[in-house]
């Protein structure tokens, strides 16, 4: 992993509550190289977007801090940057795609306007060539009529077409990294479909890293590379799609796989995995999951499984797979 | 067969817009058209549909929330419009619903007991000690402790949170629930717990549901009947196993592609892929309204609409082109096993 791309180093960031401590991105480690997309699956609460924030830097404040870890971006690690320096990568080196393409554009501010934000506020383009380079956008992401559609507000154009227009935005700089948190759950299956195409072609060309986060673990082998799959704020099983999703090692992403409806698939009964996630604030010494796994024995509470390579780059957090020597 | 709760029979429903100038005409939006729907006791009948296929509004015309423009809904035979008031109470009382987002249709201001009660309450059903019985005992069926009918909303998970919208429309025992995307805001392992919760529901004690989803893995797992609306039309019916793993209408078959996981970087040629978004119930498209994303459309498809046929007991579909030619020298390719009688290339 030398050619560039993000790599994070036991990224650790809390949020500090009067309750305590809020364990919620606790020791995470993964690599993305150029061009490649890493798929982030884990149930609501597990950590997946406080890890996008802090890679970010934009955690909650006061609340949320990054307590230790290391972010480089092609080689640099972004936790040393100053506020300020960490201001110009922000769109520029790293651009995010959120869920709810309603709330993250301006209401009131037009289409063209919100897309061109980025090439005004890290390339200081102005008129005419603006013009051109935002037209040029919305004409990458398939967004028809792009001359009119500048001067539309986000409330007339449709749900896929206003994603696509933060698609547009985000891509503005040519980012080095794209974080896409959960981009087209709010969107029609038709339409997501079509937008992950749309997504894949442009990370073809300009070669960014992703990072793609999602609930719903069956949409990570259409889009993905490699996936990690997070449970109560740390990574228990990552490595190439392809190895987890035909040899799942961890009896959470077991259950995760098994515990949505497919509509390839005739099972008539679907299996819910029992039980809650665990607090975050002191989750205690053993496995995050050993109170729900049908498979936890002794060790399990005890201590922390340590990370198992199974075949190249497929690695595990479980004590099925690493037993004590 | 059991008796029909619901029925429809040609359901329609149409908005007018906003007046684009002062003496201008105001654009008609069909939202529904033409919709006939039978519900059973006992059995889920499953609408999917992008956004705008008009699947709400049929829920709503369906609950009386909404005054259909023409066509009829039949509550045990007897139409609703003709209903005197203690029927429109019992009306009220036997058909119940439940909404995606348990964020905005729960108060966020009453205690969950309040919350399930509050239908009790009103229709004045039960009084007293009664309504706390059966509020516990709501509650104990959808599986949440006795103890969270002093909580309030902001307290439970989003899966929790169904669970007592769920237990609302249970407390005045009802005989059909109408479910408007009750799992779509839910986590996906999330998902399955509410489904099996309303399959358990449904075998205690018959209940009919009908199950309003744009996922289809999930109408797949919960329904036996499919209904499958396009720009307020249904274009393909009949049973849900056949329609979603057989589909005959392009924009079925689209649909299933769509919701089928896949490996990147493979098998993406299909023609159907290139199809772009939905058009809009405002400007809807000549003669078939899917034309304009249909790969396979002739010019019979732009001039004249398709009436629905009946290809098998209970399976309906409106198309032109599942009879020409082409399509049947593509049905002997594909074969029975194929997903599709167009497209042999979708495996």
């Amino acid at each position: 992993m030398v050619s560039g791309g993000l790599e994070v180093r036991d990224l650790t960031a809390y949020l500090f509550t009067k309750r305590g401590a809020v364990r919620a991105v606790d020791g995470v480690s993964f690599d993305i190289p150029r061009g490649k997309t890493l798929g982030l699956v884990g149930e609501s609460g597990s950590g997946k977007s406080m890890t996008c924030l802090a890679l970010m830097q934009l955690l909650p404040r006061p609340a949320g801090r990054i307590v230790a870890g290391e972010v480089l971006l092609d080689g640099v690690d972004l936790l040393k940057l100053s506020e300020r320096d960490m201001q110009a990568v922000r769109g520029k080196g790293i651009a995010m795609i959120l869920q709810d393409p309603t709330s993250s554009m301006n209401p009131v501010l037009k289409v063209g306007y919100q897309v061109g934000e980025p090439l005004r506020e890290h390339e200081k383009l102005r008129g005419d060539v603006l013009r051109k380079r935002v037209i040029d956008l919305l004409r990458q992401v398939r967004i028809g009529a792009p001359e009119e559609r500048m001067s539309a507000y986000p409330h007339e154009l449709s749900g896929g077409m206003r994603q696509r227009a933060v698609g547009a935005a985000a891509l503005a700089c040519n980012p080095r990294l794209l974080i896409a948190d959960e981009p087209t759950t709010s969107l029609d299956v038709t339409v997501q479909m079509h937008y992950l195409s749309l997504l894949q072609e442009i990370q073809q060309r300009e070669q960014f890293a992703m990072l793609f986060v999602t609930h719903d673990i069956h949409l990570v082998p259409s889009i993905c590379d490699f996936v990690a799959v997070m449970y109560a704020g740390r990574i228990v099983e990552q490595g190439e799609v392809e190895a987890v999703f035909t040899r799942p090692a961890h009896p959470y992403t077991r259950a995760l796989l098994k515990a949505a409806p497919r509509l390839d698939d005739e099972s008539d009964s679907l299996e819910p995995i029992p039980g809650l996630p665990p607090s975050l604030i002191e989750p205690g010494a053993g496995c995050r999951f050993g109170p729900r796994c049908s498979h936890a024995f002794d060790l399990c509470a005890g201590a922390y499984p340590p990370e198992t390579a199974l075949e190249e780059s497929h690695r595990v957090n479980c004590w099925l797979h690493g037993r004590p020597a | 067969m059991s008796d029909i709760v619901l029925s429809a029979e040609s359901l329609t429903k149409t908005f007018h817009g906003r007046k684009r100038w002062l003496f201008g005409r105001p654009p008609v939006i069909h939202a529904v058209s033409n919709v006939d729907l039978r519900l059973h006791e006992g059995e889920t009948v499953g609408v999917v549909g992008e956004s705008g296929s008009g699947k709400t509004t049929l829920a709503r015309l369906l609950l009386q929330l909404e005054w259909p423009t023409s066509g009829t809904v039949r509550f045990r035979g007897r139409a609703v419009d003709e209903l005197a008031p203690p029927g429109v109470r019992e009306f009220r009382q036997t058909v119940q619903a439940v909404f995606q987002d348990p964020y905005s249709s729960l108060s966020p201001r009453m205690r969950i007991g309040e919350i399930v009660a509050e239908p009790l309450v009103v229709s004045r059903q039960l009084a007293g000690t009664d309504v706390l019985r059966r509020v516990a005992e709501a509650l104990e069926r959808v599986g949440l402790e006795a103890g969270s009918a002093q909580r309030y909303p902001h307290e439970l998970s989003g899966g929790q949170r169904q669970r007592v919208a769920i237990a609302r429309a249970l407390a005045s025992s009802p005989k059909a629930i109408i479910l408007d995307e009750p799992v779509s805001s839910l986590d996906v392992s999330i998902r399955v717990q509410i489904l099996n919760l309303l399959r358990e529901l449904q075998a205690q004690s018959g209940l009919a549901y009908l199950f309003i989803s744009h996922d289809l893995s999930s109408v797949r797992y919960l329904c036996r009947r499919v209904m499958v609306m396009y720009l307020g039309r249904v274009i393909e019916e009949g049973p849900a196993a056949a329609v979603l793993a057989r589909p005959k209408h392009p924009y079925t078959q689209l649909l299933r592609m769509a919701a089928i996981p896949r490996w990147k970087g493979r098998g993406d040629q299909n023609p159907l892929f290139q199809a772009d978004e939905a058009g809009d119930t405002l400007n809807l498209p000549s003669g078939c309204a899917f034309h304009p994303r249909c790969p396979y459309s002739a010019p019979v498809c732009i001039r004249e609409r398709p009436v629905a046929r009946e290809l098998g007991p209970g399976r309906y579909m409106a198309c032109h082109g599942y009879e020409e030619p082409l399509h049947e020298a593509d049905a002997r390719h594909a074969g029975d096993a194929g997903v599709s009688n167009r497209s042999p290339l979708l495996e």
